[in-house]
């Protein structure tokens, strides 16, 4: 950006839009009585501070700042919390969805030093009407301030300890996992890799014992495995604990208090989950989103345990879903569920994956809604060793070629045992999927 | 420090309407209903000489603690077991073990306040109040050895709940807990050596001293001379007995934080 000058065009909840030049961090939120920020917004799904602006290197950066509403570019990918995202010029930055706050924002503009003419339109004119109070413009702060946030933003030159541009990806690294019976070290899985992107939504498969709950639970941290799961930049068994507060699991079995009613239940999971510092109309609004977004607001002062199969399920998923979680893993979300069901819950959950969340889910009824998933896991248990190996990660598409048959049925048929119905093939397609992934294919 | 997290203090409060919402919704008040039958039926069978004579002032005594004991641990002997597999999956996604457990402690204890007021109302309105007055009027004295003993009981419950993995092992150990504390208190059995140590872990003991001391029941005709030091008519003796009660409520609520804590390696 050298002879170059950044410039926030601002605009408000009333359509008015304003250039603020940058000069340094400026935090954006909320614009209230007392709220010490430095560009206020007076659309109603502003967080108090919503998000930063900061500049590094040569560029600018913006940070949600764990918002309730979240932060999007160009209309389309929400921001993950607290990670920079390298501004370009016209990117545009929404406060909130446009649902929600009817597009209150700013676009990124940079233009040579020496540019005097201006990209927006006039500065904000008086209103005869009573509106909303314009919003606020100070001096910005002292870039070398801590942010709101506590976490200081990077100093000028210095190497980025957290800044990633680029969309976190999942990166599963593991060499085996192992437990103890006694005086035996038995393996359960071993070398699993694979790489999903945000946006996705991966299925995982496989025969009974194939190691599907324990490779969820090892992504996840629940269960370590010897092995390595990075998330962006952030070691998820080396910072488990702040990680966990990312990650949603939804369990196969419902684990719902059945005499609580289907409000209060969001409600204490919303205030359990979401931050600390997050307003309890914050937190109202957040609930009646995810009611909302699940189909549960008629249902939403009933007991859970008057619910029905499909409507509990959607409650466990809710539950997990009320602190945006980055990374989202379900066990058989659709068991217990008819065709029509299912394929509904599936649907709910590619709208959240399109989100920008990373969504995996085990599931034992693949073929119903395959289209709505990015990729399939393929775990096959060795009959040589006994232990989960992948047989394969890749495309479903690419699944039915691989595995020469034109269902997932049919995949997992491939790699059961004969005594469980299956063709017995998994040592073949294990030693295939090393070989494709020699090869560099993958 | 994760400036994400809730403060323990509001998680306390989170699960203690949570609790109470649920006691709402599951129609707990109608046990209260149960706690007026059985003491109803105890005032009934400790017959008229409770409060006048020694052996039925000791014997009745007995009788209503057992009751109260039994009041508390049927409170709360199911309550955690039965969400085991809620509270690991909660745990592991941030519920600190000591707030949930304090939420149970505070919300049993209203639990067992309301108990207490009903249990000692119902018991003196059939038996009449004792004569004596030793800190406070006999009436507050019984109220408040009532109070203690149920709530003991109650986090007694707690920590067995705590302990076992589901709800039929809670009832199966129920009538172990209730066998010690009814022969371990020293009243049907004279107990001498070890057995005299045991019965000072009993909630049993502490609260049928602590009735009889405050029906001073040293002065009563027939008085047995054996006892005497065991029911002395002192502020102190009654302070150490309810003392002792409070022990057993902080002792068992600690116990049940270590032991909640191992529900991580509960196997999947």
């Amino acid at each position: 950006m050298m002879g170059r000058r950044a410039v926030l065009l601002i605009t408000d909840a009333v359509g008015h839009t304003y250039e603020y030049p940058l000069s340094g961090h400026s935090t954006l939120g909320r614009n209230t009585l007392g709220n010490n920020i430095d560009i206020g917004f007076n659309g109603g799904g502003v967080s108090r501070t919503h998000g930063d602006v900061f500049p590094h290197g040569d560029g600018y950066y913006y940070r949600d700042l764990g918002s309730r509403n979240g932060s999007y570019v160009n209309g389309a990918r929400r921001l993950n919390p607290m990670e920079p995202y390298g501004l370009t010029h016209g990117d545009m930055i929404t406060l909130g969805s446009a649902a929600a706050n009817g597009g209150v924002g700013f676009r990124f503009i940079t233009r040579a030093a020496n540019d005097v003419n201006r990209v927006s339109a006039p500065r904000m004119q008086p209103s005869p009407n009573p509106a909303p109070a314009a919003p606020r413009m100070q001096p910005s702060r002292n870039p070398a301030a801590a942010s709101p946030q506590g976490t200081p933003p990077p100093s000028h030159g210095s190497s980025p300890a957290s800044v990633n541009v680029r969309a976190p990806k999942l990166k599963v690294n593991i060499a085996e996992r192992t437990v103890q019976k006694g005086f035996k070290k038995i393996t359960l899985l071993k070398d699993i890799r694979l790489t999903i992107a945000q946006g996705e939504m991966v299925m995982v498969l496989g025969g009974s014992g194939a190691g599907k709950t324990t490779l969820m639970n090892a992504i996840m941290g629940y269960e370590r495995a010897t092995g390595r799961i990075v998330f962006g930049q952030t070691d998820i068994y080396k910072e488990y604990s702040t990680m966990k507060y990312r990650i949603g699991y939804v369990p196969q079995q419902d684990l719902l208090r059945a005499k609580d009613t289907v409000y209060d239940t969001l409600r204490n999971a919303a205030k359990m989950k979401m931050p600390a510092r997050t307003s309890e109309s914050e937190r109202r609004r957040r609930v009646l989103e995810v009611l909302k977004l699940l189909g549960l607001q008629r249902e939403s002062a009933a007991l859970v345990s008057k619910l029905s199969g499909g409507q509990r399920k959607r409650l466990s998923i809710a539950v997990e879903y009320i602190a945006d979680p980055s990374l989202f893993f379900l066990d058989e979300p659709d068991s217990g569920l008819d065709g029509a069901m299912s394929k509904s819950l599936t649907q709910q959950l590619r709208g959240i994956a399109d989100q920008g969340k990373i969504i995996m889910v085990i599931t034992h009824s693949p073929d119903r809604v395959s289209g709505l998933y990015d990729k399939a896991v393929i775990l096959a248990k060795s009959a040589v060793d006994n232990v989960g190996h992948l047989a394969y990660f890749g495309s479903i598409p690419g699944a039915f070629s691989f595995f020469e048959t034109n269902s997932l049925e049919g995949v997992v048929k491939r790699i059961n045992r004969a005594d469980e119905g299956g063709d017995g093939k998994s040592d073949f397609y294990i030693e295939k999927y090393k070989k494709l992934q020699r090869g560099g294919n993958e | 420090m994760n400036s994400r997290r809730i403060s323990p203090f509001h998680e306390i409060g989170v699960y203690i309407g949570k609790c109470f919402r649920i006691f709402i919704n599951e129609k707990g008040w109608m046990s209260f209903f149960g706690a007026l039958l059985i003491v109803f039926i105890i005032a009934q069978v400790s017959g008229e000489k409770t409060f006048a004579q020694f052996s039925a002032t000791r014997s009745g005594a007995f009788a209503i603690v057992c009751g109260c004991i039994w009041i508390g641990i049927f409170n709360s002997i199911q309550s955690v077991c039965r969400e085991r597999a809620i509270i690991k999956r909660e745990y592991r996604t941030g519920l600190r073990i000591p707030s949930y457990v304090l939420a149970h402690f505070f919300y049993e204890g209203i639990i067992c306040l309301i108990q207490s007021i009903l249990v000692t109302a119902m018991f003196i309105g059939i038996r009449g109040i004792p004569g004596a007055t030793l800190l406070f009027s006999p009436v507050i004295g019984l109220f408040i050895t009532f109070f203690l003993t149920i709530f003991a009981a109650d986090i007694l419950g707690v920590l067995i709940s705590c302990i076992v993995k589901n709800e039929t092992a809670a009832m199966t150990a129920m009538p172990f807990v209730l066998i010690i504390q009814i022969v371990m208190c020293g009243i049907i059995f004279k107990l001498d050596g070890i057995a005299a140590y045991v019965a000072n872990a009993t909630i049993s003991k502490w609260s049928v001293v602590s009735i009889c001391v405050i029906a001073n029941i040293n002065s009563m005709g027939d008085a047995l001379s054996d006892y005497k030091e065991d029911y002395l008519f002192t502020e102190r003796h009654l302070l150490m007995c309810w003392m002792m009660l409070a022990g057993f409520i902080l002792l068992y609520l600690a116990l049940s934080m270590i032991m909640l804590r191992m529900i991580d390696k509960d196997k999947r």
